[in-house]
């Protein structure tokens, strides 16, 4: 086929404004459109035959009435308003059981239906959907086989749309991985925002800083951590160990671990290294068959009293992924993620019972979700840094393994789910396990309707449990993870929520239907004060009463462009934001953003200071909050960031607004750490360290690992 | 056999919230043979096309409650049927791309082929990204955001492909 000159002449003549080359395009275009204009369609996909095929399913399904719990994405959401949500909880015993497994309860809707799954003998789970779950007990295993039981029926569901998938699982929070833990702001225990300052206050006050932690007062590991005296560098496969006491930085003691042994946090207190590493094992099933890669998360404490010799003093081991940890006081609190072997034979407990020091958890250790079914656990172990070759105590949490928040006295294990026979919305399931001194207790457990951002979503002050969620319909659940873009389904009608719980997990308070069609960028607690962000086009900070844990009041709404993503206590009533900044079409991103927020006024916020990085499109912030240094006594901010390769910036803020005093370019890309020790600024990436002298930033020494 | 013909695409994706199948498939019939096209342009093989329209249709009937605006029906399913398609291009990617570079080299310039031979001469990703704007219309911008590439990357390679065909038709 020959291209007409004539069709092609009177397209120029017809679109003086286009090039050549776009109307050559746009006749191809054409052409492919005509000759593609007829074809066949098979048989099978006749409107007929799909038809056909749609009634089987419908009517399949119908026998079956699986429930559908799906999983819902990190980055959807946003959609319509909830219905009423319930939630509740019971006292809840189980004839031969020990008291420990019992709780709490509560009635947070007024609704006290029983939840299906406990009578479950219903079959047709097609559930009138005013029958809410109503109870929040947690119950800890019969047996094994009730959980085999759950895996079963979570096997089924999978199986039955095929690759469509009525899964439970969990959702894969887009933030934070170090996730859980503290909250420096609403640490405090002030009332008011300016006392809820920083954990790095503490470290600053022991002269060098510490983690960026999530909960003040609880500890977090990192991939860099000092006391004051070295360094402790998490390299690949090694941990080193650098002296800081003279300007001329040294290498001391490495401590390389084997090949199969994934390192991911290290923590240093007392004189002592806790390294925490993955390790894969594979077990070939004895007769070479059905060998599956089993892994371990370990916990190996060294003594580095002389930094030289790092000598073991032990390990805990546990089964599963390691997932975070905490420190508060001299335990050390593991958790890991664990997934059961969907198809292990019921026999072989092994595969699906997850073990703690070898040996397997008991099942009144095990808590049962609120749904019934399951394929994964949270494992979690304590032990004491005195005794680190022996757990102090183990308890797992079963369902879909979610994000964990750690309290200074609670751990709270939430996962996200979406099922359609009980709500439109998805939802939240809250587990609450209390710890002191090593030990730990379910307290209880309920649900709520929408779903995090992260881990500063979630925050305990005096007892109350505080959660800002975005509350939408289960957009992008279920079949392929499709979709996450455009108007089709990605960003529906949606609103916002804060509820307020009671230690109970009893709600006491609530505000729901905020910011419709926007959801949860970034969110703080500070003390009694609330403040988050949503985000369409324009950037509104809420500020939130929460002094009456029973009316919780939005006390203002600031709109700026673009958002934060991360919001920080920053002294005497300021709130630094980290985020970006978006064209008022809220459509492309100008780049990396700083805000300086005044919230001394409990009236709302007022946007102070900003400073816009051009040529930066994102920051390690965004998605790890260990990756912030941020100083207040000293008024800097470090981060690294990506634009033109990676970068490491310091930032002052004060009279004059911010002002970057630092621009480092890196080699290649790593997780790169800022940090304080004494009068000297280290800047770990990769295996280099490099010091500096604040004041005139210049460097004094560097070291390759 | 379509009693539902009359009916506004918004009440039958109204009906077809409620679980309405013959109100689903009216709806799927007024554009299956657009899903069709589409991916069997866009797929290697014709069964790998039948196969990815059919996924594309059992996820809609399952998802169409969360379906906001009654009146995006087409655009809704087409990015599942692009979602579905990419995910097998994906799975068969490596095996094939060898294949399909050795192919391209084989052919000269002044040949004639049909549309669907031409398009099996470009590389995966391409197909996608005519398809998408030849048949959907889509924007370079819009298609990124499908295919996760920038939209200059999308608009360069759009030219290239279209230039590549513009010899082989």
């Amino acid at each position: 086929m020959s291209w007409d000159n004539k069709e092609l002449e009177s397209m120029h003549a017809g679109n003086q404004n286009k090039d050549k080359n776009e109307i050559n395009e746009e006749l191809v275009e054409k052409r492919i459109r005509q000759q593609t204009e007829k074809i066949e369609v098979p048989e099978s996909l006749c409107p007929e035959s799909i038809e056909k095929l749609l009634q089987e399913k419908k009517q399949e399904s119908e026998k079956t009435g699986k429930k559908q719990v799906r999983r819902k994405y990190g980055y959807t959401v946003a959609v319509a308003v909830c219905c009423a949500l319930a939630v509740g909880v019971a006292v809840w015993s189980r004839s031969g059981h020990s008291e420990e497994k019992t709780v709490q309860t509560a009635d947070m809707a007024g609704n006290s239906e029983k939840q299906k799954t406990e009578n479950s003998e219903n079959g047709s789970a097609a559930a009138d959907s005013s029958e809410k779950y109503a109870e929040t007990k947690i119950a800890s295993a019969k047996d094994y086989d009730e959980i085999y039981q759950y895996l079963r029926e979570e096997n089924e569901g999978n199986n039955i749309g095929g690759s469509a998938g009525n899964v439970t699982e969990s959702i894969q929070y887009s933030g934070n991985r170090g996730l859980a833990s503290s909250d420096n702001a609403a640490a405090a225990g002030a009332s008011s925002a300016e006392k809820a300052v920083l954990g790095s206050e503490s470290a600053s006050a022991a002269g060098y800083s510490d983690t960026n932690v999530r909960e003040d007062g609880v500890s977090e590991g990192d991939v860099v951590k000092t006391d004051g005296k070295y360094l402790y560098i998490l390299n690949n496969q090694k941990v080193q160990i650098v002296s800081i006491e003279q300007e001329k930085m040294e290498q001391l003691g490495t401590v390389r671990l084997d090949d199969d042994q994934y390192i991911s946090e290290i923590y240093v207190q007392d004189g002592k290294l806790l390294i925490v590493y993955t390790k894969t094992e594979y077990n070939d099933g004895g007769d070479g068959y059905g060998g599956m890669y089993k892994q371990y998360t370990v916990a190996e404490t060294y003594d580095v009293s002389n930094p030289k010799k790092p000598e073991s003093l032990g390990k805990v081991t546990q089964s599963g992924d390691f997932y975070t940890m905490r420190v508060r006081g001299e335990y050390v609190y593991l958790l890991s993620n664990f997934y059961a072997d969907m198809s292990a034979g019921k026999n072989d407990t092994d595969a699906y019972i997850p073990q703690v020091q070898g040996k397997a958890l008991a099942s009144d250790s095990i808590y049962m979700p609120q749904y019934k079914r399951g394929s994964q656990y949270t494992v979690i172990s304590s032990f004491s840094l005195k005794n680190p070759d022996k757990k102090a105590e183990s308890k797992a949490i079963f369902g879909c393994s979610g994000m964990v928040y750690v309290s200074k006295d609670s751990i709270y294990v939430c996962e996200a789910v979406f099922d359609s026979k009980e709500s439109d919305v998805t939802q939240t399931c809250i587990r609450k396990i209390t710890y002191e001194d090593g030990s730990l207790e379910a307290v209880g457990q309920t649900k709520v309707d929408g779903t995090l951002n992260d881990s500063f979503s979630i925050d305990e002050y005096e007892g109350n449990l505080r959660i800002v969620t975005t509350v939408s319909t289960a957009g992008n659940s279920g079949v392929t993870p499709i979709i996450r873009f455009g108007d089709a389904n990605g960003i529906q009608e949606g609103s916002n929520a804060l509820y307020v719980l009671d230690k109970n997990l009893k709600m006491i308070g609530q505000i729901e239907g905020l910011a419709k069609d926007e959801q949860i960028y970034s969110a703080r607690f500070m003390g009694e004060v609330g403040y988050f962000v949503t985000y369409q086009q324009v950037d509104p900070l809420f500020s939130v009463d929460l002094s009456n844990p029973e009316k919780p009041e939005v006390t203002g709404t600031l709109k700026i462009t673009g958002f934060s993503e991360y919001l920080h206590p920053f002294g005497d009533g300021l709130l630094l934001g980290i985020g970006m900044d978006v064209d008022e079409t809220g459509t492309a991103t100008n780049g990396v953003k700083l805000s300086m927020f005044d919230v001394s006024n409990p009236e709302g916020a007022e946007e102070i200071q900003k400073y816009l990085l051009e040529d930066c499109y994102s920051t390690d912030i965004s998605h790890n909050y260990k990756a912030a240094f941020i100083d207040i006594k000293k008024q800097l901010i470090g981060f690294s960031g990506y634009g033109q390769g990676q970068h490491y910036y310091i930032f002052t803020y004060g009279d004059a607004g911010f002002q970057c005093i630092f621009d480092r370019e890196l080699n290649g890309y790593s997780e790169a750490r800022g940090l304080y020790a004494g009068d000297t600024f280290y800047l770990v990436s990769g295996n280099t360290v490099e010091s500096y002298a604040p004041g005139n930033w210049e460097k004094l020494d560097d070291i390759v690992l | 056999m379509y009693d539902y013909g009359s009916h506004s695409e918004e009440q039958l994706i109204r009906k077809a919230k409620r679980g309405d199948v013959k109100a689903f498939s009216e709806l799927y019939a007024r554009i299956y043979k657009e899903l069709y096209r589409f991916a069997l342009y866009t797929m290697k093989h014709p069964q790998d096309a039948e196969d990815a329209v059919s996924e594309t249709v059992i996820a809609a009937y399952e998802n169409i409650g969360k379906l906001k605006k009654e009146t995006s029906f087409r655009g809704w399913i087409f990015k599942i049927l692009v979602n579905c398609c990419k995910k097998h291009l994906q799975q068969v990617c490596r095996t094939e791309q060898l294949n399909e570079e050795m192919a391209v080299q084989e052919v000269s310039q002044e040949e004639n082929y049909d549309v669907r031979e031409a398009f099996m001469r470009l590389e995966e990703v391409d197909r996608m990204i005519v398809s998408c704007s030849v048949f959907e219309g889509y924007s370079s911008d819009e298609i990124g955001e499908i295919l996760e590439l920038k939209p200059a990357t999308v608009r360069s390679r759009k030219s290239r492909a279209l230039e590549k065909m513009r010899g082989m038709l």
